[in-house]
């Protein structure tokens, strides 16, 4: 089944739920100039093909693309000040994770249930709850205007180290968790 | 694509994983932590997803709510899941068949158990609209495990055989069978004996019974008098369903009918008439090659097995039909109603035989008024229309050899002609018994 005949059969929840991938990939499209980036129409004209891609195919790697692009469309247009703009990128980078997260879990025709629905909506809470927590952090340190500290440095990279870690062990090892 | 039945990272694992691992490496290598509030959600996710992989591998079954059901009647295809602890939500997806219906349309159902479960089963209903030998439930089961991070399936489930049973079209005769012929039954009979209708007035005579003593006439005439009537008995009836050719494009129960759908539906009315008002019903599928025969009996479970029996007709399976070694036995007095649309010679062969035979054949016409074979091509029109008048010549001659032909059209459609034949009284068919 090719990937129109799978937006044929969907359900209308997958179909505004494709609607949602779309509509976020623009909205983060819009939310860098308005965060003080610089708008890319040929950068952005491709973000608008790999949404269209992903809303298409939420469920294999398009999605991944989508979302490492549109992350890296920020770091190169967007200079890393922290407004209320940032937070809005992540909750919309979220919603588009979301969005692809939910069409993921069943073929075209798979409507979410309320169980189902509720349950992420709990998620979601914490989730952006998590990102409002590390942009508050943000802003204190970058108003404590503390000195670059080497050691503190180190400690993260060590961190992510240990999780990447972790994570190829679990993506890539055992096939059998 | 299938996965197997193993759990394996999903993408929703490996683009949260990937997505907060690069952006958190992003951010600490070029000090930025506007690159890490956007890392934030996807981390929560990524390490619940993990912190939630399961254990055990589930495993599915599938089966049915009931095995038989009638066209346009529903069951329940059962997806049972076992070792289901941690199966956040499942998702069964139907593989459609012809003629066959699920609710929802898409054959998609799916279930988010509120507590850790052992065992999940997913529900969908299915219906069958046309009549015979089905095989649904197959279809790809799939899980996910707590935060969408791990994927089972999906893993194929196999099919299980429904078998539908035609539905029997409305059918109702008030008139007796010509030839009764069994013990007891509720036709008429031509000879005196225990029944219900009254025959006559005749003198007593040794064993009649005193409660049949008719009073006044015997006070008037002086002597004893009672009051005769006529047997009642069974009637013995072949049902003849010629499956070898089937005209026309079947819509299922609600829509239009093909010939071999008129047979089937208007064989299973009439067996259900006979043997549930008491007769005998035999049953015998021209064109079929496994159980195309069931013996002349009577009851409620034979009525089982005649439906049972036509559920399984497969149009066209026998082209070879060898007349000459097809040995039909039907009891002396039986009625012979053969259901064909009369397009093929083994049919018109068929009836010919059971009339030489002297037995009273009658053939139940099953092609419908409305049947539309050629579309908008005018050539396949012609030749249809060719195919017509071939097929009036041959009932014409059926006629004149007193082979009666009556079109089905439900409730009284052998009335007329189980009474002509009743006039009979002997034989008048072509060939000798």
């Amino acid at each position: 089944m090719n990937a129109l005949d799978q937006a044929a059969l969907s359900s209308p929840q997958e179909r505004a739920l494709r609607a949602t991938v779309l509509a976020a990939a623009l909205g983060f499209l819009a939310l860098v100039p308005l965060a003080g980036g610089v708008f890319h129409p040929l950068l952005s004209g491709v973000a608008v093909a790999f949404a269209v891609l992903a809303a298409l195919l939420p469920e294999g790697n398009a999605a991944l693309g989508l979302l490492l692009y549109l992350c890296l469309l920020w770091m190169i247009s967007v200079p890393g000040h922290l407004t209320g703009w940032t937070l809005a990128a992540a909750v919309d980078l979220y919603v588009l994770h979301l969005a692809c997260t939910l069409l993921s879990l069943g073929p075209p025709g798979h409507r979410p249930d309320g169980v189902l629905l509720a349950l992420w909506w709990r998620r979601s809470v914490l989730c952006v709850g998590a990102a409002v927590l590390v942009w508050a952090a943000a802003r204190v340190v970058a108003f404590l205007d503390l000195p670059p500290s080497g050691v503190a440095v180190g400690l993260a990279l060590v961190l992510l180290l240990g999780w990447a870690a972790l994570l190829s062990a679990r993506l890539t090892g055992q096939r059998r968790p | 694509m299938l996965h197997g039945s193993e759990w394996h990272p999903s993408p929703v694992l490996v683009r949260a994983a990937l997505g907060s691992a690069a952006l958190s490496v992003l951010a600490v290598v070029l000090g930025r932590p506007d690159l890490l509030v956007l890392a934030a959600p996807l981390l929560v996710h990524a390490v619940a997803a993990v912190a939630g992989r399961p254990r055990r591998t589930p495993s599915a079954a599938v089966r049915l709510g009931t095995p038989y059901v009638r066209e346009g009647e529903g069951t329940l295809v059962r997806v049972a899941i076992d070792h289901a602890e941690d199966v956040e939500h499942a998702v069964f997806a139907l593989v459609g068949h012809k003629h066959v219906v699920a609710r929802p349309a898409s054959g998609v159902v799916a279930a988010t158990p509120t507590g850790g479960t052992d065992r999940l089963t997913l529900e969908l209903p299915v219906a069958s609209l046309r009549w015979g030998r089905r095989r649904v439930g197959d279809g790809l089961v799939a899980g996910t495990s707590s935060w969408g991070g791990y994927a089972w399936g999906p893993v194929p489930v196999f099919p299980q055989d429904l078998t539908v049973l035609p539905q029997p079209g409305v059918f109702d005769s008030r008139t007796a069978s010509p030839h009764p012929i069994g013990l007891v039954g509720q036709h008429p009979a031509r000879r005196r004996g225990d029944g219900s209708e009254f025959e006559s007035i005749r003198p007593f005579q040794p064993g009649d019974r005193l409660r049949r003593v008719q009073w006044r006439v015997s006070l008037r005439a002086g002597t004893l008098h009672v009051t005769s009537t006529v047997a009642e008995e069974d009637a013995s009836v072949l049902l003849l369903v010629d499956s070898g050719v089937e005209v026309g494009r079947s819509e299922g129960v609600h829509g239009r009918a093909s010939t071999l759908d008129v047979a089937v539906r208007a064989a299973a009315a009439v067996a259900e008439h006979y043997l549930i008002r008491g007769d005998r019903v035999g049953l015998r599928v021209l064109g079929a090659t496994h159980r195309n025969a069931v013996h002349t009996a009577a009851g409620r479970r034979h009525l089982r097995r005649v439906v049972d029996t036509l559920a399984r007709v497969v149009p066209g399976e026998n082209r070879d039909l060898d007349l000459a070694h097809m040995r039909f036995q039907v009891p002396a007095g039986s009625i012979v109603l053969v259901f064909s649309p009369m397009l093929s010679q083994v049919s018109v062969v068929a009836t010919n035989t059971l009339a030489a035979r002297g037995l009273d054949v009658v053939v139940v016409d099953c092609l419908p008024a409305d049947i539309d074979v050629a579309g908008d091509d005018a050539r396949a029109a012609l030749a249809w229309r060719m195919r017509l008048l071939e097929r009036e010549a041959l009932i014409t001659r059926l006629r004149r050899s007193g082979i009666p032909v009556v079109a089905w059209r439900g409730p009284g459609t052998l009335d007329e002609v189980l009474r002509r034949l009743g006039r009979r009284g002997t034989r008048t068919t072509a060939g000798h018994r």
